[in-house]
């Protein structure tokens, strides 16, 4: 009863800490389908998205995420042990407003000093089937800037018309002055923080990891298993096994996450979460950002949020990280060429078919 | 006589250049984009039978550049689809065909925001123009990147894919394949671990599966077939936890794995000198992100186990397995093909893999949306700077001028200074050389009280965190007198005065009796 309590409390708190200034954004594609998010720009962290729903065409309008957001940016130097967090109380992160040379859409004002810019761009052919003709998609672009330093980067969520979500960070600004010997060559992570709430009840999702590993006796075949995670826990990729992850609720639909771009992995870290792909961990609003957190009596990063607890009745929050390698080369003089990073959360089960019209 | 008939039959088969001096070929399988910042990507491309989409000449001017040969020919090499229940595997390319047949012809409509390209009398292709993430990003501006974008359509069984190269205004190519259609396989025992049932139909296990794209790039970069030279770079951990990165340039054919554990990356490289480093060299970057599933069957399919492979140019070899099939007196693989010959002054040629396992879901039921699989090739130092900025990337703040300052030792301050930036930046405010007790903050105001006397000269910066602006003034602090002022003084001279002349009036008569 207690945690019931606590869950409606952090429910309660986590919709006050996610609505207020937060701006509205609905957009409804020629097919029907329809995002409705809340966007807000946070001094922290940038660019969030809270209470995201998506409508399919011939189904309902379902809550997918409560929160979505980076949660850290870890850029280590080459040449040195030190890592800097471009995110959280010790840093500067500060926020960019946007403006009409710098957003190629529609410029939407969250408060005075913040805004995020929209953008609806056509996607590459949706369907196809032999000659019949293709069917075309859209998808729409929310984004924000934030800047460290020299350093500016774009937080961009796409939201496809089929429902895909596509987070990607992409890094820019002024390159940065490096010692003497050395090349500025920096090993960059970046995490993001989804907290699911499939539908609108949170607490009925669940984890599952997926495994295909290869049977070479059995003619190397691939059984598919798939083994619920109950605890909060940091997980890897696991390639041969063509491992990947789903969130599902009650009704058996939810999102798959497919660790596609991974192949760029940080297995040396001072930082052990640093050394996982994902963490799963039951939902507290305090805990934002993987490491350097900045709420006061709160954990302070993702070693001490993922600590055994049951993921049973609890709502879950994923945190997904992907690393790249900033290799400077004379495009970056004087601005970076963009370092971009993304991934994608791919509905699974929503529907029984293509919520699009058949080909046929 | 036979000297005409030679110089006619020249003429009438000679595939006439066009006005563009780059791609060599007819106009109809010539395509050329110019874009707004100044580059320009030129090529040739056709529709083979077995590889449908092939690129040829492939040329890329940067903005105010001169135009550099990229690749000779770009294609791809295998569809190999392997089944989880390795009852069957396909080799799209071999066994069938992306082209001819199973090319599929386009309509407007398919292609509705671009144009429709014609090869041997078919719409074969389509060419748009995208736009999207960011090419570089400041404070005050922002450049997108765009691209253009290619495809042609293939049917293959159920399968439709979506064969596409994007060509980016910053000088990037990325080969991108797009898997639609409806699914293939499916299987009526229901309880085999190797698929899923969907909504609908209780009946039907439709099988997981592997697609394993291969591509073949023939790299030609500048004015030399023969002078590229191929490198993998890596990083390792020292001891104390340092990350180094590590070069191997290859001097004779190579397969090579991903190890996503020491960031491999490929580089292309136009001729380098022998004592320059990799990241300072001209050339081309295969970054493997793309790496989520690997398959491999080492015993029935061996080249499975790699995922990049540098080879010397040969036309016999041109599929990534099953060539043999088309080529009986070549090899068959592409593993074979990495047989130790030399690769210093060859025509070179890197063969990559990207595999997507797919696992079924009712959303795939007619018809399935594409899931896209491609990598990136991204220039690296083919550009002298940034491509496409033009004029500063920062303004620098404006600092108001500031005369020199007086104040007495002792008295309060409380005075702002003031700045302006165009790109309307955050600007924060430093200073050296205050006299003691006055400070400075970040907001640029001056307050506290000088405790010493004399003069000091001040530096105050402002800066916006990428420049910085300062000015020099010099700040008297005057010396506190020791306690009465001038005019404590001249009062007390006056009153002293007026007492004497007081006194004077009183003084005795007798003293005037004298």
């Amino acid at each position: 009863m207690m945690r019931y309590l606590l869950f409606i409390f952090a429910s309660l708190a986590a919709s006050n800490a996610n609505t207020q200034e937060c701006q509205e954004i609905t957009h409804t594609f020629s097919s029907g389908a329809n995002w409705r998010v809340c966007a807000n720009v946070s001094d922290t962290y940038g660019l969030s998205l809270s209470a995201m729903h998506y409508f399919a065409p011939g189904d309902a309008p379902r809550q997918v995420l409560q929160a979505l957001h980076p949660a850290q940016i870890l850029y280590a130097q080459n040449g040195t042990s030190s890592s800097e967090f471009l995110l959280g109380e010790a840093s500067q992160h500060v926020s960019v407003l946007l403006d009409g040379n710098t957003c190629d859409g529609d410029r939407i004002a969250i408060s005075g000093d913040k805004n995020v810019c929209t953008v609806v761009r056509p996607l590459p052919i949706l369907a196809k089937y032999g000659t019949r003709q293709a069917l075309h998609g859209e998808a729409i672009d929310i984004y924000s800037a934030s800047a460290h330093e020299s350093i500016i980067w774009r937080n961009n969520v796409r939201l496809t018309e089929d429902g895909r979500i596509i987070p990607s960070l992409s890094l820019s600004g002024l390159r940065r002055p490096v010692s003497a010997g050395e090349d500025g060559t920096a090993t960059i992570q970046i995490t993001w923080r989804m907290a699911f709430s499939l539908n609108s009840e949170g607490r009925d999702d669940r984890i599952e990891q997926f495994d295909f590993p290869l049977n070479r006796i059995a003619g190397n075949r691939r059984e598919m298993h798939v083994r619920p995670i109950d605890t909060e826990a940091l997980l890897s990729v696991a390639r041969d096994d063509f491992r990947a992850w789903r969130v599902v609720d009650q009704t058996g639909a939810g999102y798959y996450l497919d660790p596609q771009n991974s192949g760029y992995q940080t297995v040396s870290s001072a930082y052990n979460w640093a050394k996982f792909d994902l963490a799963v961990t039951a939902f507290n609003d305090c805990e934002r950002l993987a490491y350097n957190n900045p709420t006061q009596n709160c954990a302070a990063g993702l070693d001490d949020f993922t600590d055994g607890e049951s993921l049973a009745d609890r709502a879950l929050v994923l945190w997904y990280t992907q690393s790249r390698i900033y290799r400077p080369r004379s495009e970056d003089n004087p601005v970076i060429s963009s370092l971009h990073s993304e991934f994608e959360l791919l509905p699974f089960e929503w529907t029984a078919s293509s919520p699009f019209e058949s080909l046929d | 006589m036979k000297q005409l008939a030679l110089i006619l039959i020249l003429l009438l088969s000679h595939t006439w250049p066009t006005a563009d001096a780059q791609a060599q070929c007819d106009s109809g399988s010539l395509i050329t984009q110019q874009f707004d910042n100044g580059a320009r990507w030129s090529m040739c491309w056709d529709s083979r039978i077995r590889e449908n989409l092939v690129l040829s000449d492939v040329y890329y001017t940067p903005p105010d550049g001169e135009p550099g040969k990229v690749l000779s020919e770009a294609r791809l090499s295998q569809l190999h689809v392997a089944y989880d229940d390795s009852d069957v595997t396909y080799n799209d390319i071999t066994q069938f065909g992306l082209g001819g047949g199973y090319l599929v012809d386009l309509k407007q409509e398919d292609c509705p925001i671009g144009e429709l390209l014609i090869a041997q009398n078919r719409p074969a292709a389509c060419k748009w123009l995208a736009d999207g993430h960011d090419n570089f990003r400041m404070r005050n501006r922002a450049s997108s990147a765009h691209s253009l974008n290619l495809f042609s359509v293939s049917q293959v069984g159920s399968y439709a894919y979506i064969i596409s190269w994007l060509f980016y205004d910053d000088g990037a190519i990325e080969p991108q394949i797009g898997a639609s259609g409806a699914l293939q396989r499916s299987s009526n025992a229901i309880t085999l671990p190797f698929g899923r049932l969907l909504q609908g139909d209780s009946d039907t296990l439709w099988l997981s599966h592997t697609h394993n794209y291969y591509w073949h790039l023939d790299f030609d970069l500048g004015s030399s077939a023969t002078d590229d030279v191929v490198a993998e770079s890596r990083f390792t951990f020292d001891s104390n936890g340092i990350r180094r990165q590590e070069t191997q340039v290859f001097t004779r054919e190579a397969a090579r794995q991903i190890d996503p554990a020491s960031a491999t990356a490929w580089h292309i490289l136009d001729n380098p000198l022998e004592s320059e480093p990799i990241n300072k060299a001209r050339g081309y970057t295969i970054e493997p992100l793309r790496y989520g599933h690997r398959l491999v069957r080492e015993e029935t399919e061996p080249y499975t186990e790699y995922d990049f492979f540098i080879t010397k140019a040969n036309d016999c070899e041109r599929f990534a397995s099953q060539n043999a099939r088309f080529n009986p007196d070549c090899l068959n693989h592409v593993l074979q093909y990495v047989n130790d010959e030399s690769l210093i002054d060859q025509d070179l040629v890197v063969w990559h893999r990207v595999s997507f396992h797919h696992v079924p879901r009712s959303e795939d039921q007619r018809h399935m949306h594409s899931h896209w699989d491609g990598f990136l090739i991204e220039p690296s130092n083919v550009h002298g700077s940034s491509p496409g900025l033009s004029g500063q990337p920062n303004q620098s703040p404006r600092l108001d001028a500031i005369g020199n300052q007086q104040n007495q030792q002792g008295q309060s301050i409380d005075w702002h200074v003031h700045a302006s930036d165009a790109d309307n930046d955050p600007l924060s405010y430093t200073a050296t050389g205050l006299p003691p007790g006055v400070t400075l903050a970040l907001d640029g105001t001056f307050s506290g009280a000088a405790s010493s006397a004399g003069v000091f000269t001040v530096v105050l910066k402002v800066s916006d965190t990428i420049a910085t602006t300062e000015q020099t003034f010099s700040w008297n602090i005057e010396k506190k007198s020791s306690g009465l002022g001038t005019g404590f003084y001249l009062a007390m001279l006056a009153f002293l005065i007026v007492v004497a002349r007081r006194l004077s009036y009183s003084m005795p008569r007798q003293q005037s009796n004298l």
